[in-house]
């Protein structure tokens, strides 16, 4: 039963300080239950997003992403983890007239992750959970200044980012649970002195695991809200990219747990959305990741 | 179980022919930019930008970037995507190494026995 909750805590392990808006606009902040156990793990991420682009109301453009990304977390004390990840991005923007391509390393990010309350059972197993992350987006991919129309399609936000994420998980029972966290995304300027807005976001799933044979399922649905406020170039609103808005989105993730490797694959779609006065419109994303657990000693068991 | 696929058939090409909007006999083309006359000097970007509205479904367009010194297509692109409106944006940077007069030709293909309708403007490149 450990194990399930130790799963959950993987599900929305990555993914955070996703890049900025690229086509539209993106989460800032995930990670979900990832607490509450003394292992360490590494991580790969494959996923994909896509956007459809309108000027004077007539369709212009598809924009796909696709990110590759490196992940770990290491357990630094009993109540600190440290998650970061190295992404790799692809991004194509394909017009009536031809296509664009820009890819390149993206930002690069740290978070701090510190347990404030977390109450067991008689089990061992945790009932509530509470965490406050810290984190830091570092500018290590490529950037442009705002004139290139492409600029949100490049890998890098050029500023330093600073994240507030608060998580809170219960689990009702063996099969049952839920999990609530909220974000805040601090942007910085970059050199050419334009600054994206900050983004909030507020995430909400319930989850259930089932056993298959040796192995875990734990499945999980629910809905994501951000918000983005308005981007500056030189202290002044762009409105050709102002990328503010909202985005209210569904999503679910179906993983299986095996002893070592944890496989996961999500899928989040908009419900209802306005972003850039409505001339970026999110279409459905989907990821895949594969996170392997690093036991500290061979006998060593989770404990949450 | 002829008789029905047959009938199936016969419903889905109705359907199909129902759905089938009406070809244009017309189309609006409006270059918000570059304006005529505009003069664009050495590395900076001629920004081609506008739109393409038709009385019915349009069936592609061109757009044609020309050097009419050196009669060089410097930029063309073209889609046979059908849509009733069409919006187009792209750029290309100056890199003449003379004076020249570019011409900036948009057609668009009205129907599929070749009708087409089109709107060109000049521009002023400079080499430096």
């Amino acid at each position: 039963m450990r194990f399930i909750f130790f799963a959950w805590l993987l599900i929305n392990s990555s993914s955070f300080f996703a890049c900025d808006i690229c086509g539209g606009v993106s989460s800032n902040a995930s990670i979900g239950l990832f607490a509450s156990t003394k292992f360490h793990t590494i991580g790969y991420k494959s996923s994909m997003r896509s956007f459809t682009s309108y000027l004077y109301g007539i369709r212009h453009s598809q924009e796909y992403l696709f990110t590759q990304e490196l992940q770990f977390r290491t357990q630094l004390h009993s109540r600190i983890q440290l998650i970061g990840s190295l992404p790799f991005q692809n991004a194509v923007q394909m017009r009536d007239l031809g296509r664009d391509a820009v890819y390149g390393i993206g930002d690069a990010n740290l978070l701090g992750n510190f347990v404030l309350y977390q109450n067991r059972d008689t089990l061992g197993m945790s009932k509530n959970f509470l965490s406050l992350g810290i984190g830091v987006k570092f500018p290590l991919g490529k950037n442009v200044p705002s004139s290139n129309v492409l600029k949100n399609l490049y890998p890098g936000t050029g500023s330093w980012d600073y994240l507030l994420l608060a998580n809170y998980t219960k689990q009702f029972s063996g099969k049952w649970g839920w999990q609530t966290e909220a974000s805040y995304s601090l942007k910085g300027k970059d050199e050419y002195n334009f600054r994206y807005g900050n983004t909030t976001q507020i995430a909400s799933q319930g989850f259930t695991n089932r056993g298959v044979g040796s192995y875990r399922l734990i499945i999980a649905t629910g809905l994501t809200f951000e918000h983005h406020q308005t981007s500056r170039d030189n202290g002044a609103i762009d409105s050709s990219i102002t990328n503010a808005g909202y985005i209210l989105s569904a999503k679910a993730s179906v993983n299986l747990l095996t002893y070592r490797w944890l496989w996961s694959f999500n899928v989040q779609h908009p419900i209802k959305q306005n972003v850039n006065s409505s001339t970026i419109f999110q279409n459905l994303s989907a990821g895949l990741s594969l996170n392997y657990l690093i036991k500290k000693s061979k006998n060593e068991k989770v404990t949450l | 179980m002829k008789k029905l696929l047959f009938s199936l058939s016969i419903s889905c090409t109705l359907i199909y022919s129902c759905d089938k909007p009406a070809e244009a006999t017309t189309a609006t083309i409006n270059f918000i930019e570059p304006a005529v006359g505009d003069t664009i000097h050495l590395g900076e970007e001629l920004h081609v930008e506008g739109t393409v509205s038709g009385d019915g479904e349009l069936h592609g367009y061109t757009l044609k970037i020309e050097n009419t010194i050196t009669s060089e297509i410097v930029k063309a692109g073209s889609t046979s995507n059908h849509a009733k409106s069409y919006v187009f944006h792209e750029h290309w940077v100056n890199n003449v190494s003379e004076p020249s007069l570019m011409k900036v030709t948009l057609e668009v293909e009205l129907n599929h026995d070749g009708k087409k309708t089109s709107k060109e403007l000049n521009v002023v490149c400079l080499p430096n």
